[in-house]
């Protein structure tokens, strides 16, 4: 179904396109805020919520402005902020920022651990170790498979400045897997 | 420290597009055999991420979240569906289409006078005016007579109130033509002319009832009738009437 038929679906009120929208992006978009906020419960009453105002700011979107995923995924967006604005900002020092501070903390490079298959928590922990910008380019570049140029946009970011992002964040969670790993390499 | 190395970057980006697109990791690094060294741990961590056990959502999350989404645009639907009839209006259709985009208005704003004085002082015959097509406008309907198009009504009265002299929702406005005479009666038929106005479905009528032998006056006064409610025959619904 494209987006101009899902959205003209949507404004009719019609069962099929409602079942649609939420069988196709509640799955992304759960994962999505899940890795922001590391709490089930949480990321799935974001998810209600974004298709709570995605029905009723429906007819303010415009097919061809933008894709109805990457709207979708501004209003999540959206929302994590408005949740870390109301309990209060987590602390924003990446672990790039902190090696930088502290470079004889650098892990080794044993890192035979990461050939192995990442569990959630692993992959969860890793991640709240990077910037959000980082963090979110990851997850919808390699989780969900969006184009740079679509992140970028997301984003409201430059092409170049995404793919800095992409490059220092996969080294940034490399480095934090890897001390994660292994607690008795100085790290703890 | 935090330097760009903008060649790394394009790079690593343009070898995970390959790994994306199928290639082995060692196939991709073959390609960039002076990065292969620095490329490979970055691409290894990112085929782990992508392969990773993602967190999913439970079938039953995702029927709660269903459900709220449906009942979201349940309402949404019911909604918008009063607010055209109350329009009497079908519905735009988005984008509209060229016919009925809205163009921007001339700028009309070198007319308008500089001064703040000025200014004022237009904005004050402004508002005289307005007060005045008002008062011309309240006038006019005093003096009765149809507005807008009316239409025939005509039913068994089924209730008759001395109380409650204005029932239900207001979904027909009545003017000086609806008028019928002598007094309501059980069962009695009765023939009204009204004005339907948009609204979710015509159920109330507010009548005058003129009482007494002498032809309908051109403006009833509530005090002179009734309430009672007839059945409406062609509508099958329940009309509040107030004589």
């Amino acid at each position: 179904m494209d987006d101009a038929s899902l959205v003209a679906g949507l404004q009719r009120g019609d069962a099929e396109a409602v079942e649609y929208v939420v069988q196709q992006y509640a799955p992304a978009l759960y994962r999505f805020a899940y890795y922001q906020l590391q709490d089930a419960v949480t990321a799935e009453d974001l998810v209600s919520e974004v298709m709570v105002r995605m029905i009723g700011r429906i007819d303010s979107f415009v097919p061809g402005q933008a894709t109805f995923q990457a709207w979708l995924f501004r209003i999540m967006r959206n929302l994590i902020t408005d949740h870390y604005r109301a309990r209060g900002r987590r602390p924003q020092v990446s672990l790039e920022q902190w090696l930088d501070a502290e470079p004889a903390k650098e892990p080794g490079c044993n890192d035979a651990e990461l050939d192995t298959m990442l569990d959630r928590e692993q992959l969860a922990e890793g991640l709240a170790a990077l910037t959000d910008e980082q963090r979110q380019v990851i997850l919808l570049h390699v989780v969900e498979g969006w184009e740079l140029p679509q992140v970028a946009e997301l984003l409201d970011r430059s092409l170049a400045s995404v793919k800095s992002a992409y490059y220092r964040g996969i080294q940034s969670l490399r480095r934090a897997l890897a001390r994660n790993a292994d607690p008795d390499d100085g790290w703890s | 420290m935090l330097e760009r190395n903008t060649q790394i970057e394009e790079v690593f980006s343009a070898a995970w597009q390959k790994v994306v697109a199928g290639r082995s990791i060692e196939s991709v690094l073959s390609e960039y055999p002076q990065y292969a060294a620095a490329l490979e741990p970055l691409l290894r961590t990112a085929e782990g991420v992508r392969a990773a056990q993602h967190p999913r959502l439970s079938p039953d999350a995702l029927a709660r979240i269903h459900e709220r989404t449906r009942a979201g645009a349940s309402a949404r639907a019911q909604a918008r569906e009063k607010a055209e009839q109350q329009r009497g209006n079908t519905p735009i259709p988005f984008p509209r289409p060229p016919s009925q985009r809205v163009t921007r208005l001339p700028n009309f704003s070198w007319l308008l006078p500089r001064t703040a004085t000025a200014r004022a002082a237009v904005l004050l015959l402004l508002l005289v005016a307005v007060g005045l097509v008002a008062a011309v406008v309240a006038i006019t309907r005093q003096g009765g007579g149809p507005t807008t198009q009316l239409e025939t009504y005509s039913g068994v009265i089924t209730k008759i109130s001395a109380t409650d002299l204005w029932l239900g929702d207001t979904q027909i406005l009545i003017d000086n033509a609806t008028v019928i005479h002598g007094k309501p009666e059980l069962g009695a038929e009765m023939v009204c002319i009204g004005q339907p106005l948009p609204g979710e479905r015509m159920k109330a009528l507010e009548v005058w009832v003129h009482n007494g032998p002498a032809p309908p006056t051109a403006a009833p006064t509530p005090e002179q009738g009734w309430v009672v409610d007839i059945k409406k025959t062609a509508l099958s619904g329940l009309f509040d009437v107030r004589n």
